[in-house]
């Protein structure tokens, strides 16, 4: 590890600390909420969203965030990317690890993820810390691309974007948790649900998935992480930044 | 020292003049050591190369010497070659022009000595 | 060592900012890029150090394309005026991360630089004023160990005392450490005797390329009746005439000396301001009288 990878990987670490921080706690108090107030279906969907949420941010946000003191001092794209790629992948790591833990908190079985996909003990809790992994990795590949893709505009739009993304990404899985919560054995009668549920990648059969949604995870890392690369090599710095 | 941009006579040449000027006038005593380049571009922010350039014009008239490794130093005698080398301007350009003006406003070769003769008295 | 500019283009969406920038930066220089407002100056020096890329056309460091060249990178710094450092960082830490980056830092002069302009190396540099922002700027702009510094704007912000402050201090520097430093400033005449060279961006293309002393003996504003004028410079390439009753003034930068001047006629030197006024001046343009 050169000097330079080493002070820009520092940096970038630096930018994704603001946004994980302020996330994380957030997520804590979600958690604690959930704790006194009992937990529910919707209160883990939220809190596992949340987290999902805070990933996409570190992309979209932190990471074009670093690209001025990257120009400032002389950072390929090439290197700049590198040291992104490493940043968010200790992000993913680090939030897998801390909602994987403190997600057993909200329920006896260990968070959402694993009461819905019926994954229980050591086996099942690395299965869901490792899904986590691939599915913060994978959005936050999105948010990069997307962060690149909308570096030219201007502050306020790329701030009204985020509002957006939060909408597309939280809502479907709201509305999927109230219709769930309000009439379980739906799926079983309306395909509309069931695929809507194949969609964000939930099992819609008794016998649950879990490799289906690592396999389709997985699928969008890639594809993002490309798309990133792909817009990162041409990523220009207006004064907008 | 002052330096006028919008002069015709180039920036080397105006540093090289006031340089001349200061040896004549006894601000650079002989065997004194001038300014260095660098003590100079810093003060009034001009160009190194520029400096240079006008040092070296100094150099080149035997007015000031390098010695290695100290800086620049009057020459012995060079206030007596600048009064000498003006006295030469003075009377092959001066005298011209003086003469050429006067005679442009009718002022005759007796009037003009008469007001010579005054200002000496002065 | 030489950085060379082949037409190089940039677009920005249908504008075309740049249409062929051809020019070549020498090493250890001072020179004066100048331009109007919107001129392209600061998208031309992007380009270089790489935070934009070139619609079309190439810039070469020593034969070698400096896009996406982490060595060639490594020999260029760009202060500008856009501040991207982390704001939350002090001025000392900045200085640490520079050395880190470029490999060295020139310490002793930071500290000099430090006590000369009165810079708190350890306030963080979001606190500072416009003016100190500026000051920590140009001292990491001093210090890095690059072939090519450049400079956009350099004196935003400052005051008199400390603008006279940088420009002695860069003086002082180039003299102890040349490399090549290249200026962009709308502060014409507080430069024209540091800079040996200029560079003047009009229209999108490097409209004048000229030593500065070679302007200065070419520069001439020509005074006196307008008949007698109009006369003596027949047949000259004149950039602008300004009349006031009978009086005429004309700037020009090829006026014949050689011959005689008629009386109540007087030519004067141009400074680089009044120079560069003459030659970026919107519609007109030189015309031969």
């Amino acid at each position: 590890m050169s000097i330079k990878f080493q002070v820009m990987l520092k940096l970038q670490l630096q930018m994704m600390r603001i946004v994980l921080v302020g996330g994380l706690i957030g997520w804590l108090v979600l958690v604690v909420e959930n704790l006194f107030g009992g937990s529910t279906e919707i209160g883990a969907w939220s809190a596992e969203f949340m987290a999902l949420y805070i990933a996409a941010i570190l992309g979209y946000f932190a990471t074009p965030w670093a690209l001025g003191a990257a120009f400032q001092n002389g950072v390929s794209r090439q290197l700049f990317l590198r040291t992104a790629a490493v940043g968010l992948g200790l992000c993913a790591i680090l939030m897998s690890g801390f909602v994987t833990i403190t997600g057993s908190l909200l329920a006896s079985d260990g968070g959402f993820l694993a009461a819905m996909y019926h994954l229980s003990g050591a086996g099942g809790i690395v299965l869901t810390a490792v899904m986590r992994v691939v599915a913060y990795l994978a959005i936050a590949a999105l948010g990069v691309a997307i962060g690149f893709w909308t570096l030219p505009w201007l502050g306020k739009a790329r701030f009204a974007f985020v509002f957006v993304i939060y909408g597309v990404m939280v809502l479907p899985g709201i509305i999927l948790a109230v219709v769930l919560q309000a009439a379980p054995n739906l799926p079983a009668r309306s395909g509309g649900l069931r695929g809507w549920l194949a969609l964000v990648g939930l099992p819609w059969h008794a016998a649950p998935q879990p490799w289906r949604l690592l396999v389709l995870l997985l699928v969008l890392l890639l594809g993002g992480g490309a798309l990133a690369i792909h817009l990162g090599r041409h990523v220009e710095l207006t004064d907008r930044i | 020292m002052k330096f006028d941009a919008s002069s015709v006579v180039p920036l080397y040449q105006q540093i090289a003049d006031q340089f001349i000027a200061g040896i004549l006038s006894g601000a650079f005593p002989e065997q004194a050591q001038i300014p260095s380049t660098t003590e100079v571009a810093k003060t009034y922010a001009i160009n190194p190369a520029t400096v240079l350039k006008g040092m070296n014009v100094l150099v080149d008239l035997g007015l000031i010497e390098k010695r290695r490794g100290i800086g620049m130093f009057v020459v012995p005698g060079a206030q007596e070659r600048i009064k000498a080398k003006r006295k030469h301007d003075f009377y092959a350009e001066r005298i011209g022009e003086l003469v050429a003006a006067a005679k442009a406003l009718d002022i005759s070769k007796a009037e003009l000595i008469v007001a010579v003769e005054e200002g000496y008295a002065q | 060592m030489t950085m060379e500019f082949k037409q190089v283009t940039r677009n920005f969406g249908r504008k075309q900012v740049l249409r062929g920038v051809n020019m070549t930066w020498d090493a250890g220089q001072l020179y004066g890029l100048l331009g109007r407002n919107g001129a392209g100056k600061s998208t031309l020096m992007k380009i270089v150090n790489n935070r934009l890329f070139p619609t079309a056309g190439k810039v070469l460091l020593d034969g070698k394309s400096v896009t996406e060249n982490a060595a060639a990178q490594n020999r260029i710094f760009l202060m500008s005026a856009a501040t991207l450092y982390p704001g939350d960082s002090r001025i000392a830490q900045l200085f640490t991360l520079t050395q880190q980056m470029y490999g060295r830092f020139d310490d002793q002069l930071a500290a000099h630089l430090v006590q000369a302009f009165g810079l708190d190396p350890h306030q963080r540099l979001r606190k500072l004023s416009t003016g100190y922002r500026t000051i920590a700027k140009l001292i990491i702009a001093l210090c890095v160990p690059c072939d090519f510094v450049m400079l956009d704007e350099p004196v935003l912000g400052l005051d008199a005392n400390n603008r006279e402050i940088f420009y002695q201090e860069l003086a002082a520097t180039f003299a102890k450490r040349p490399r090549t430093f290249i200026i962009a400033s709308h502060l014409i005449e507080e430069i024209e005797n540091l800079v040996t060279h200029v560079f003047v961006l009009d229209g999108g293309t490097i409209t004048l390329d000229e030593d500065v002393a070679d302007l200065a003996v070419k520069g001439r504003v020509v005074t006196g009746p307008a008949a007698l004028v109009r006369e003596w410079l027949s047949g000259t390439c004149v950039l602008r005439t300004v009349q006031l009753g009978g009086m005429v003034t004309a700037y020009t930068l090829d006026a014949p000396l050689e011959k005689p001047l008629p009386t109540g006629v007087s030519v004067d030197g141009m400074d680089l301001q009044q120079l560069y006024l003459e030659l970026t001046r919107t519609g007109g343009g030189p015309h031969v009288d």
